[in-house]
Protein backbone atom coordinates (compact mmCIF):
# COMPACT_ATOMS: atom_id res chain seq x y z
CA UNK A 1 0.00 0.00 0.00
CA UNK A 2 1.35 3.41 -0.96
CA UNK A 3 0.61 5.46 2.12
CA UNK A 4 2.21 8.60 0.72
CA UNK A 5 -0.20 8.66 -2.21
CA UNK A 6 -3.12 7.96 0.11
CA UNK A 7 -2.19 10.87 2.35
CA UNK A 8 -1.65 13.18 -0.62
CA UNK A 9 -4.99 12.26 -2.20
CA UNK A 10 -6.91 12.69 1.06
CA UNK A 11 -5.23 15.94 2.06
CA UNK A 12 -5.30 17.76 -1.27
CA UNK A 13 -8.92 16.79 -1.83
CA UNK A 14 -10.15 17.87 1.60
CA UNK A 15 -8.18 21.11 1.52
CA UNK A 16 -9.37 22.03 -1.96
CA UNK A 17 -13.02 21.11 -1.50
CA UNK A 18 -13.65 21.97 2.15
CA UNK A 19 -11.18 24.79 2.75
CA UNK A 20 -10.67 26.18 -0.74
CA UNK A 21 -6.94 25.96 -0.12
CA UNK A 22 -4.40 24.72 -2.62
CA UNK A 23 -1.76 22.66 -0.85
CA UNK A 24 1.36 21.14 -2.38
CA UNK A 25 2.87 17.94 -0.99
CA UNK A 26 6.58 17.87 -0.27
CA UNK A 27 8.91 14.90 0.11
CA UNK A 28 7.96 12.49 2.91
CA UNK A 29 9.92 13.05 6.11
CA UNK A 30 12.72 10.54 6.54
CA UNK A 31 12.46 10.66 10.28
CA UNK A 32 9.33 11.38 12.22
CA UNK A 33 9.08 14.64 14.04
CA UNK A 34 8.30 14.12 17.73
CA UNK A 35 8.75 17.64 19.12
CA UNK A 36 6.35 20.46 18.49
CA UNK A 37 6.57 24.09 19.56
CA UNK A 38 3.68 26.53 19.57
CA UNK A 39 1.73 24.10 17.48
CA UNK A 40 -1.51 22.22 17.39
CA UNK A 41 -2.08 18.58 16.56
CA UNK A 42 -5.44 17.12 15.58
CA UNK A 43 -5.58 13.36 15.83
CA UNK A 44 -7.93 10.42 15.45
CA UNK A 45 -7.43 6.74 16.23
CA UNK A 46 -8.01 4.06 13.60
CA UNK A 47 -9.16 0.58 14.63
CA UNK A 48 -10.26 -2.67 13.01
CA UNK A 49 -8.70 -4.25 9.94
CA UNK A 50 -6.02 -1.57 10.14
CA UNK A 51 -4.94 -0.15 13.42
CA UNK A 52 -3.21 3.16 13.90
CA UNK A 53 -3.52 6.87 14.12
CA UNK A 54 -3.84 9.86 11.86
CA UNK A 55 -2.53 13.25 12.93
CA UNK A 56 -2.32 16.69 11.40
CA UNK A 57 0.26 19.06 12.91
CA UNK A 58 0.54 22.79 12.25
CA UNK A 59 2.32 25.76 13.80
CA UNK A 60 -0.08 28.17 15.52
CA UNK A 61 -0.14 30.80 12.73
CA UNK A 62 -0.76 28.20 10.02
CA UNK A 63 -3.43 26.56 12.20
CA UNK A 64 -5.27 29.86 12.58
CA UNK A 65 -5.19 30.50 8.83
CA UNK A 66 -6.49 26.99 8.16
CA UNK A 67 -9.30 27.49 10.67
CA UNK A 68 -10.26 30.81 9.10
CA UNK A 69 -10.57 29.09 5.72
CA UNK A 70 -12.39 26.13 7.17
CA UNK A 71 -14.93 27.87 9.38
CA UNK A 72 -15.07 31.21 7.59
CA UNK A 73 -14.31 33.19 10.70
CA UNK A 74 -11.35 35.22 11.86
CA UNK A 75 -9.33 33.70 14.66
CA UNK A 76 -6.44 35.39 16.41
CA UNK A 77 -5.54 32.80 19.01
CA UNK A 78 -5.56 29.02 19.41
CA UNK A 79 -9.08 28.96 20.78
CA UNK A 80 -11.77 26.28 20.91
CA UNK A 81 -12.65 26.90 17.24
CA UNK A 82 -9.11 26.09 16.12
CA UNK A 83 -9.05 22.96 18.28
CA UNK A 84 -12.43 21.85 16.96
CA UNK A 85 -11.30 22.55 13.40
CA UNK A 86 -8.17 20.43 13.86
CA UNK A 87 -10.10 17.58 15.46
CA UNK A 88 -12.55 17.72 12.57
CA UNK A 89 -9.76 17.86 9.97
CA UNK A 90 -8.17 14.76 11.51
CA UNK A 91 -11.58 13.11 11.42
CA UNK A 92 -12.11 13.96 7.74
CA UNK A 93 -8.60 12.89 6.74
CA UNK A 94 -9.05 9.66 8.70
CA UNK A 95 -12.40 9.10 6.99
CA UNK A 96 -10.88 9.57 3.58
CA UNK A 97 -7.94 7.24 4.30
CA UNK A 98 -10.36 4.71 5.72
CA UNK A 99 -12.46 4.80 2.54
CA UNK A 100 -9.34 4.19 0.45
CA UNK A 101 -8.42 1.12 2.51
CA UNK A 102 -11.64 -0.78 2.43
CA UNK A 103 -14.89 -0.86 0.47
CA UNK A 104 -16.70 -2.05 3.53
CA UNK A 105 -16.94 0.83 5.96
CA UNK A 106 -17.44 -1.53 8.90
CA UNK A 107 -13.97 -3.05 8.49
CA UNK A 108 -12.15 0.03 9.70
CA UNK A 109 -13.43 2.50 12.23
CA UNK A 110 -12.33 5.82 13.62
CA UNK A 111 -12.26 6.82 17.25
CA UNK A 112 -13.35 10.31 18.22
CA UNK A 113 -10.84 13.04 17.40
CA UNK A 114 -8.88 15.12 19.87
CA UNK A 115 -6.59 18.07 19.60
CA UNK A 116 -3.40 18.71 21.53
CA UNK A 117 -1.76 22.09 21.60
CA UNK A 118 0.77 24.00 23.61
CA UNK A 119 4.03 25.88 23.88
CA UNK A 120 6.05 22.74 23.69
CA UNK A 121 5.02 19.10 23.59
CA UNK A 122 6.15 15.77 22.28
CA UNK A 123 4.17 13.06 20.60
CA UNK A 124 5.32 9.48 20.58
CA UNK A 125 3.76 6.14 19.89
CA UNK A 126 4.47 2.51 19.46
CA UNK A 127 5.38 0.79 17.29
CA UNK A 128 7.51 3.43 15.64
CA UNK A 129 7.57 1.78 12.26
CA UNK A 130 4.76 1.86 9.67
CA UNK A 131 4.72 5.60 9.95
CA UNK A 132 4.52 8.09 7.08
CA UNK A 133 4.71 11.85 7.50
CA UNK A 134 4.00 14.13 4.58
CA UNK A 135 4.66 17.86 4.65
CA UNK A 136 2.23 20.11 2.77
CA UNK A 137 2.90 23.63 1.71
CA UNK A 138 0.09 26.18 1.70
CA UNK A 139 0.14 29.94 1.12
CA UNK A 140 0.15 30.37 4.90
CA UNK A 141 2.94 27.94 5.67
CA UNK A 142 3.76 24.28 6.09
CA UNK A 143 1.80 21.65 7.97
CA UNK A 144 2.32 17.90 8.41
CA UNK A 145 -0.02 14.97 7.96
CA UNK A 146 1.13 11.84 9.72
CA UNK A 147 -0.25 8.34 9.34
CA UNK A 148 0.72 5.37 11.43
CA UNK A 149 -0.97 2.18 10.31
CA UNK A 150 -0.57 -1.49 10.80
CA UNK A 151 -2.60 -4.12 9.04
CA UNK A 152 -4.06 -6.64 11.46
CA UNK A 153 -3.55 -10.29 10.57
CA UNK B 1 -3.98 8.19 25.01
CA UNK B 2 -5.63 5.65 22.83
CA UNK B 3 -8.64 5.75 20.52
CA UNK B 4 -11.22 3.04 20.23
CA UNK B 5 -14.20 2.43 18.04
CA UNK B 6 -17.06 0.01 17.50
CA UNK B 7 -20.40 -0.02 19.36
CA UNK B 8 -18.96 2.79 21.44
CA UNK B 9 -16.29 5.11 20.14
CA UNK B 10 -13.99 7.30 22.12
CA UNK B 11 -10.63 7.95 23.67
CA UNK B 12 -9.00 6.71 26.79
CA UNK B 13 -6.34 8.91 28.34
CA UNK B 14 -3.97 8.54 31.24
CA UNK B 15 -2.67 11.83 32.58
CA UNK B 16 0.10 12.12 35.11
CA UNK B 17 2.93 14.46 36.11
CA UNK B 18 6.49 13.52 35.06
CA UNK B 19 7.33 12.22 38.53
CA UNK B 20 4.37 9.85 38.56
CA UNK B 21 5.05 8.76 34.98
CA UNK B 22 8.63 7.88 35.92
CA UNK B 23 7.49 5.97 39.02
CA UNK B 24 4.95 3.99 36.98
CA UNK B 25 7.57 3.22 34.33
CA UNK B 26 10.05 2.13 36.99
CA UNK B 27 7.52 -0.29 38.45
CA UNK B 28 6.32 -1.59 35.10
CA UNK B 29 9.76 -2.16 33.61
CA UNK B 30 11.58 -2.94 36.85
CA UNK B 31 14.26 -0.33 36.35
CA UNK B 32 15.33 3.06 37.57
CA UNK B 33 13.93 5.92 35.53
CA UNK B 34 15.09 9.48 36.07
CA UNK B 35 13.97 11.23 32.90
CA UNK B 36 11.11 11.27 30.42
CA UNK B 37 12.50 9.12 27.65
CA UNK B 38 11.23 6.57 25.15
CA UNK B 39 10.78 4.03 27.93
CA UNK B 40 8.39 6.33 29.75
CA UNK B 41 6.45 7.12 26.59
CA UNK B 42 6.19 3.41 25.84
CA UNK B 43 5.20 2.53 29.38
CA UNK B 44 2.44 5.11 29.70
CA UNK B 45 1.20 4.22 26.21
CA UNK B 46 1.19 0.59 27.27
CA UNK B 47 -0.76 1.41 30.45
CA UNK B 48 -3.37 3.16 28.30
CA UNK B 49 -3.42 0.09 26.05
CA UNK B 50 -3.92 -2.26 28.99
CA UNK B 51 -6.63 -0.15 30.61
CA UNK B 52 -8.44 0.07 27.27
CA UNK B 53 -7.98 -3.69 26.86
CA UNK B 54 -9.66 -4.17 30.25
CA UNK B 55 -12.46 -1.89 29.13
CA UNK B 56 -12.86 -3.94 25.97
CA UNK B 57 -13.23 -7.16 27.95
CA UNK B 58 -15.75 -5.58 30.30
CA UNK B 59 -17.80 -4.09 27.50
CA UNK B 60 -17.86 -7.48 25.76
CA UNK B 61 -19.66 -8.85 28.84
CA UNK B 62 -22.37 -6.31 28.10
CA UNK B 63 -22.46 -7.31 24.43
CA UNK B 64 -20.70 -4.16 23.31
CA UNK B 65 -17.77 -4.67 21.01
CA UNK B 66 -14.91 -2.19 20.57
CA UNK B 67 -11.65 -2.22 18.64
CA UNK B 68 -8.57 -0.38 19.87
CA UNK B 69 -6.27 1.92 17.91
CA UNK B 70 -2.63 2.37 18.91
CA UNK B 71 -1.47 4.29 21.98
CA UNK B 72 0.14 7.71 21.60
CA UNK B 73 2.10 9.36 24.38
CA UNK B 74 2.13 13.12 24.69
CA UNK B 75 4.63 14.87 26.88
CA UNK B 76 5.76 18.41 27.45
CA UNK B 77 6.03 21.33 29.79
CA UNK B 78 2.79 22.97 28.85
CA UNK B 79 0.05 21.62 26.66
CA UNK B 80 -3.69 21.23 26.59
CA UNK B 81 -5.80 18.38 25.31
CA UNK B 82 -9.06 19.31 23.73
CA UNK B 83 -11.80 16.92 22.89
CA UNK B 84 -15.17 16.87 21.26
CA UNK B 85 -17.66 18.90 23.26
CA UNK B 86 -20.53 16.51 22.61
CA UNK B 87 -18.84 13.42 24.03
CA UNK B 88 -19.54 12.08 27.50
CA UNK B 89 -16.61 12.07 29.85
CA UNK B 90 -15.63 10.30 33.04
CA UNK B 91 -12.37 11.17 34.80
CA UNK B 92 -11.20 9.19 37.81
CA UNK B 93 -8.22 10.28 39.87
CA UNK B 94 -6.00 7.61 41.39
CA UNK B 95 -3.61 8.29 44.23
CA UNK B 96 -0.28 6.52 44.53
CA UNK B 97 2.90 7.04 46.51
CA UNK B 98 4.50 9.22 43.84
CA UNK B 99 1.43 11.38 43.31
CA UNK B 100 -1.76 11.36 41.36
CA UNK B 101 -2.81 9.90 38.04
CA UNK B 102 -6.02 10.64 36.14
CA UNK B 103 -7.77 8.13 33.96
CA UNK B 104 -10.10 9.83 31.55
CA UNK B 105 -12.64 8.13 29.36
CA UNK B 106 -14.43 10.06 26.71
CA UNK B 107 -17.01 8.41 24.51
CA UNK B 108 -20.04 8.57 22.30
CA UNK B 109 -22.35 5.68 21.47
CA UNK B 110 -22.01 4.90 17.79
CA UNK B 111 -25.18 4.75 15.73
Amino acid sequence: MNWEQNIIAATTEIFSTMLMMEVTPGAPLQERNANYKQSITGMVGIAGLFKGMLAIHAPADVAMAITTNFLGLEVDSINADVKDAFGELANMLGGSIKASLSDNSRDIQLSIPSAVCGEEYTLDYQPRNHCTTMPFKSAEGIFLVELQLEQQV
Amino acid sequence: MLGFSGDIKGMLRIHCPDRVAMAITGSLLGMEVDQIDDDVNDAIGEIANMVAGGLKVNLAKHNKSIELSIPTAIGGKFYTVHSLARAERVTIPFAMAAGQMLVELEFVSAK
